[in-house]
């Protein structure tokens, strides 16, 4: 269940991403990329043209994006059946934009086995008239989504200038990136245990990294 | 604060355009189909849009040129405004005669086709394309028996007036099927 806060947080981030549907935002706050994409698996659903950006979003971001964290985020969330079946729709997506295609098969393999592909179900509120074979595929019952019309529902400019998206596209590893964004908006005072659980990275890979951080600087 | 939607940003980009048109002394006649036409019916949809459809007018080059720029001035899609509906041959048989007008501009002499026309349109757009957003607006648009028995009858026009009657033949039980479904859905 997700309360009225996340969901505003979550469409103000998506604002920040450059998405084209939900309402414009200047707030900043931190937000997990990949808590972001999760997130997304349970939100975008409200409506087709959120979904819409949604996937887009995904497919863009497809390359600097970390399986191993979306895979740690779905289990911390305990995300529903139902659920499973969109991740596996959104992951689908973003096997089709990446090279390392290997490492997302076994998020598949996850997904897959915590949804229950024999039963379909609706993706959105009502039933539709034909069913578009791509979400089918994930017992997902929806017409088309118009995927190719990109900028109509993100501006990329936007999307590639966002720092955490920027940095990690300039090929900053993705634990440097996340402490990088996190540290600019949270200041770097606190505890590296809450960081580390706020950017869903373990204690060690974010403890050498902030000692490395600190050495260069 | 509300935050501003999408509609509110566009018809800013729309006054933006007028104010330029002001400047050159112009004054051009647009007709708007689409999401917008929704909206200036007077329609609360708290759902965003993306652009602004229109028909019936043949952009210049200074058109387009202000439409570009106001894009970027308003971290807008280029084709924030755009005549792709156009290509909508034959348009509705009443589309003309139903048109409202919105006096909100100065240079702009703003149609915009009614709600049944919407409806038409909607009907007709869902059944070609099969995007799951034109379904989300006829959830919307809450239509009568009647528009939806229009907007069919608008599928038959447009399949017999591009194909022939040997492909409306072939067509007629789907169409009748998309009723069906319109009718169980919407009513």
């Amino acid at each position: 269940m997700n309360s009225s806060s996340d969901i505003t947080n979550w469409q103000s981030y998506f604002s920040k991403l450059g998405s084209r549907v939900v309402p414009r935002s200047n707030i900043e706050h931190w937000m997990d990329l990949e808590h972001f994409i999760v997130l997304g698996c349970r939100i975008a659903r409200e409506d087709a043209r959120l979904f819409t950006s949604f996937i887009i979003l995904c497919n863009k971001t497809a390359p600097i994006l970390s399986p191993f964290k979306i895979k740690k985020i779905a289990q911390i969330l305990l995300l529903s059946e139902g659920e499973y079946k969109i991740l596996g729709y959104v992951i689908t997506n973003i096997q089709k934009n990446v090279r390392n295609k290997k490492q997302w098969s076994s998020l598949i393999k996850l997904c897959q086995k915590n949804a229950n592909l024999s039963k379909e179900i609706k993706l959105f509120k009502t039933p539709t008239f034909k069913h578009d074979q791509t979400l089918r595929e994930w017992s997902l019952l929806a017409s088309k989504l118009e995927l190719s019309e990109v900028e109509k529902y993100i501006n990329l400019k936007k999307l590639y200038a966002f720092p955490i998206i920027n940095m990690r596209f300039s090929g900053v590893r993705v634990v440097y990136s996340d402490i990088n964004y996190y540290q600019k908006l949270n200041g770097n005072t606190g505890s590296i245990n809450q960081m580390a659980k706020d950017i869903f990275q373990d204690y060690n890979s974010v403890y050498q990294a902030c000692e490395r951080i600190l050495l260069a600087t | 604060m509300k935050s501003k939607n999408s509609f509110d940003i566009l018809l800013k980009a729309l006054s933006d355009l007028n104010s330029q048109l002001e400047t050159d002394a112009t004054f051009i006649d647009l007709t708007i189909v689409g999401s917008m036409a929704i909206y200036l019916n007077g329609l609360d949809i708290a759902r965003m849009t993306e652009d602004i459809d229109y028909i019936n007018f043949s952009a210049s080059d200074d058109f387009n040129d202000a439409v570009k720029k106001i894009a970027k001035d308003n971290e807008l899609p280029i084709d924030w405004i755009n005549s792709r509906a156009s290509e909508i041959d034959p348009l509705p048989i009443e589309l003309k005669s139903r048109l409202k007008i919105n006096k909100r501009f100065s240079n702009i002499k703003l149609h915009f086709i009614d709600m049944e026309t919407v409806i038409i349109m909607k009907v007709y757009s869902y059944y070609i394309r099969n995007l799951e957003k034109d379904l989300t607006d006829l959830i919307v648009l809450t239509p009568s028996e009647e528009q939806i028995s229009k907007g069919i009858s608008y599928i038959k026009t447009q399949v017999k007036h591009h194909h022939g009657d040997g492909q409306l033949n072939k067509d007629l039980s789907d169409i009748k099927s998309y009723e069906e479904f319109l009718i169980n859905e919407l009513l």
